[in-house]
């Protein structure tokens, strides 16, 4: 980061750090003004149906652009999948607050498509089978990017253990529902990812501006703390779904 | 009331993706060498922000009251009993 000076970093990196802070105070007041029950969503430990309605009572303006302008969902889809290469492209770079930044973006268009498809009535098996493929896609290459940035440390595993996990919670969700069980538990399903690494990723970004490494001598200390704990939490996440499934389905014999 | 309704839908996307287009300039500017390209998201995600809180709908406590009077007919009867 030669192309402007550490002051300007510091100085840059507080100013976001106020617009965060100004901006969080005014979400939590309009989340508290929110109508309770307005938007009927799922919810989970991390992420409760409140905050999931609130968040998607913010994208209503944006799906109905999308509806507008007769985007489809598989165009959103791909969008998703373009925009994961981009944040693995600013990861491996070293851009983490960009790429955290942008994960939630894309994070945000999966949300999308399938509230558009439903708005449409555009669902479909084809539809549904191709957003399921573009997201386990997209998941691992954006974890790919930050295993490209931390190629030459151990941080690299945890992000491969982080992505082998999030891939073993979706298999298990498939497999359970390919044998008729419903496996819809789970601490860390995609949203709850998405938001602990890209809210990770962003603080830790403005973290190392402002302090420099913090644990045991190591650059980005608060993203590493980040990547391990959602390593950990999402084969949690795995085992806990693997142990469910395990439950529902009893001494039923396959075939 | 419609109008109302469809402007605070606009204003509120505005505000979204003023937040989001400040936050991605923001970003440029910190972490790459494109300063001029950064600059330039984030001055167009601060006036989309600036217009969409000019777009808000004010908040409930502080609106102006609008009182909707219904036609009233005066019944004889009924007239002086309410």
């Amino acid at each position: 980061m030669d192309h402007h000076s550490s002051t300007f970093d510091e100085a840059f990196a507080v100013a976001i750090l106020a617009f965060i802070a100004v901006t969080a105070t005014v979400s939590i007041g309009s989340y508290r003004r929110r109508a309770t029950g307005a938007a009927d969503v799922g919810g989970s430990l991390v992420l409760g149906s409140g905050i999931r309605g609130w968040y998607m009572e913010n994208l209503r303006p944006f799906e109905d652009l999308c509806v507008q302008w007769h985007i489809s969902p598989t165009m959103l889809s791909c969008a998703q999948l373009v925009g994961s290469i981009v944040v693995a492209a600013c990861y491996a770079r070293g851009m983490l607050f960009t790429g955290g930044w942008l994960l939630l973006f894309t994070g945000t268009l999966d949300i999308i498509d399938g509230r558009v498809a439903r708005r449409t009535n555009g669902s479909s098996l084809r539809g549904a089978f191709l957003d399921s493929i573009i997201d386990r896609y997209a998941d691992s290459i954006s974890l790919l990017g930050l295993a490209a940035f931390f190629r030459d440390s151990w941080v690299v595993w945890p992000v491969l253990f982080a992505m082998l996990g999030g891939l073993i919670v979706s298999y298990t969700r498939a497999r359970a529902e390919g044998l008729g069980a419903v496996c819809r538990v789970g601490l860390l399903q995609r949203p709850e990812r998405y938001v602990i690494l890209g809210f990770g990723t962003i603080f830790g970004a403005l973290c190392e501006r402002l302090t420099g490494p913090w644990v045991a001598g190591q650059h980005y200390s608060m993203v590493i703390l980040v990547i391990v704990a959602l390593a950990l939490l999402v084969n949690l996440t795995a085992i806990q779904r693997a142990v469910h499934v395990w439950r529902s389905l009893g001494n039923g014999q396959h075939g | 009331m419609a109008d109302s309704d469809t402007t605070a839908q606009a204003g509120k996307g505005k505000r979204v993706a003023g937040t989001f287009l400040l936050m991605l300039g923001a970003g440029i500017v910190l972490e790459s060498p494109l300063q001029g390209v950064g600059s330039a998201i984030l001055l167009a995600g601060a006036a989309f922000l600036v217009r969409g809180l000019l777009n808000a709908r004010p908040h409930a406590a502080h609106a102006p009251a609008t009182v909707q009077v219904a036609p009233v007919s005066i019944d004889p009867q009924t007239e002086g009993r309410l």
